[in-house]
């Protein structure tokens, strides 16, 4: 769908790469949680670009989805459906 | 038969402690030496010595920074490419702003300003581990990536947005610039390979590395035995991003002479991260044996259908280059998945018994 969105090229791996920030953000475990993710993610880094976007000079988008990956797994690890994640020694 | 270290008896603690016990293996350390600074340098030519021989000392350089951190430290990171990039930049503007100085010690300096972004980087390292780590140096990587197109101070408000690397020279000689020779440049980044392998081999021996070890194998463990975290995640952060940014900044002064943000990629992240899986993790030699295998395998791929009068085009070529090692990646992950450097050592265990085994 991406491809078909801008073209299809060896650069469509670094859509894989984005779905990394998609799973923290909804929960590992959890099928509603990547959907929520999904589109956390998906209207986030558009409404930032296009809101605050201007502020940064412009490009966000790129790192947007990974930043907000790294304050959930600071804060909340396990996401927002996940399983709460138990250390054993 | 050759390779056996019967009748070398240690008499002191020092020659317990070598890091190359084995007479024969120092003979082979001096006599690789030889051929890197003697040798290469008087019969290679510019071929050789510019696309093979110091795009693998660098890229060597690059993976042994990363293995210092996912070999040694057991955290991953996907961000080597943007920690070579500021390494890149900050000597890039370090030789701008202070041009009288020697741009050797400009390009170990830049490495210091890697280390910092590095450490900062790896602050979330403390709380999160393993998997969630990619993300979080992902996160480094495509911020990096982004600084260094919006921040245009970084590339002194040209327009290309590319940095161009200015003449300079140590002791009469140019090293940098489009006028330096191969030699030169081989030579300097050798000697900077050389010396910081060496180094990192005493840090990797001593009370640093083995907190190293320590966390990687059990962080639990390493925390209850008196090992800080603290310190030994950050110090493994920075003295990894110290290497990638002196290796990110060899690569533009002493390779390829000019650099825009495409040349520290995300794919370049991948790249390192595959010679130091296949060379072998937590592994020196794995380090340099992973960047032969990655970047210097192609060049001879590409170039034997030449040798043997076969006339195939260039893109067909290409084609069945990445098609070769792509079996081979996998082929010898399959054979021996700690990597070159553990084929390596059976091998030596194999000669030192050779020919009785039992």
């Amino acid at each position: 769908m991406w491809g078909a969105k801008s073209d299809v090229s060896f650069a469509l791996q670094i859509v894989a790469l984005k779905a990394l920030p998609v799973l923290i953000l909804g929960g590992f475990t959890s099928v509603p949680g990547a959907i929520i993710g999904g589109l956390v993610i998906g209207f986030g880094e558009k409404l930032f670009e296009v809101y605050w976007g201007g502020l940064l000079g412009g490009g966000v988008e790129g790192w947007f989805a990974y930043v907000l990956a790294l304050i959930f797994l600071l804060f909340r690890p396990q996401g927002l459906f996940g399983e709460k994640i138990i250390e054993r020694v | 038969m050759f390779y056996r270290e019967a009748g070398q008896f240690k008499t002191n603690y020092q020659a317990d402690q070598a890091v190359f016990p084995i007479l024969q293996d120092r003979m082979a350390i001096g006599a690789i030496l030889v051929i890197a600074f003697v040798a290469i340098p008087y019969f290679g030519n510019d071929f050789f010595i510019n696309s093979m021989m110091i795009p693998f000392l660098i890229f060597s350089l690059a993976a042994i920074g990363l293995n210092i951190l996912t070999g040694y430290t057991g955290q991953i990171s996907l961000g080597t490419g943007a920690f070579m990039g500021v390494g890149a930049y900050s000597c890039y503007k370090l030789a701008t702003i202070f041009p009288e100085v020697n741009i050797i010690f400009l390009i170990v300096v830049s490495g210091f300003f890697s280390a910092g972004i590095g450490v900062i980087f790896g602050l979330p390292s403390l709380r999160i581990k393993g998997f969630y780590l990619v993300v979080t140096t992902l996160a480094a990587q495509f911020f990096l990536e982004w600084a260094f197109i919006t921040v245009r101070w970084l590339y002194n408000y040209n327009d290309s947005g590319a940095i161009e690397v200015p003449q300079r020279e140590v002791m009469g000689v140019i090293i940098t610039g489009a006028s330096a020779t191969p030699m030169a440049r081989y030579l300097v980044v050798l000697s900077i390979v050389v010396v910081m392998t060496w180094i990192a081999s005493n840090i990797i021996h001593g009370r640093i590395g083995r907190s190293w070890m320590m966390i990687r194998d059990m962080d639990i463990a390493a925390e209850l035995m008196g090992v800080r975290p603290l310190y030994a995640k950050l110090s493994a952060f920075a003295v990894s991003s110290f290497y990638a940014g002196v290796a990110g900044a060899m690569m533009v002064f002493l390779w390829l002479g000019a650099a825009e943000v495409e040349s520290f990629d995300v794919n370049h992240s991948f790249l390192i991260l595959f010679m130091v899986v296949l060379g072998g993790l937590g592994s020196l030699l794995g380090s340099f044996l992973g960047a032969a295998f990655i970047w210097v395998l192609p060049i001879i791929i590409r170039a034997a259908p030449g040798v043997f009068g076969l006339d195939i085009s260039a893109a067909t070529g290409e084609h069945v280059n990445f098609m070769i090692i792509g079996v081979l990646i996998i082929f010898f992950l399959i054979v021996e998945p700690h990597g070159l450097a553990r084929l390596w050592a059976i091998g030596k265990q194999k000669l030192r018994t050779w020919p009785f085994p039992y």
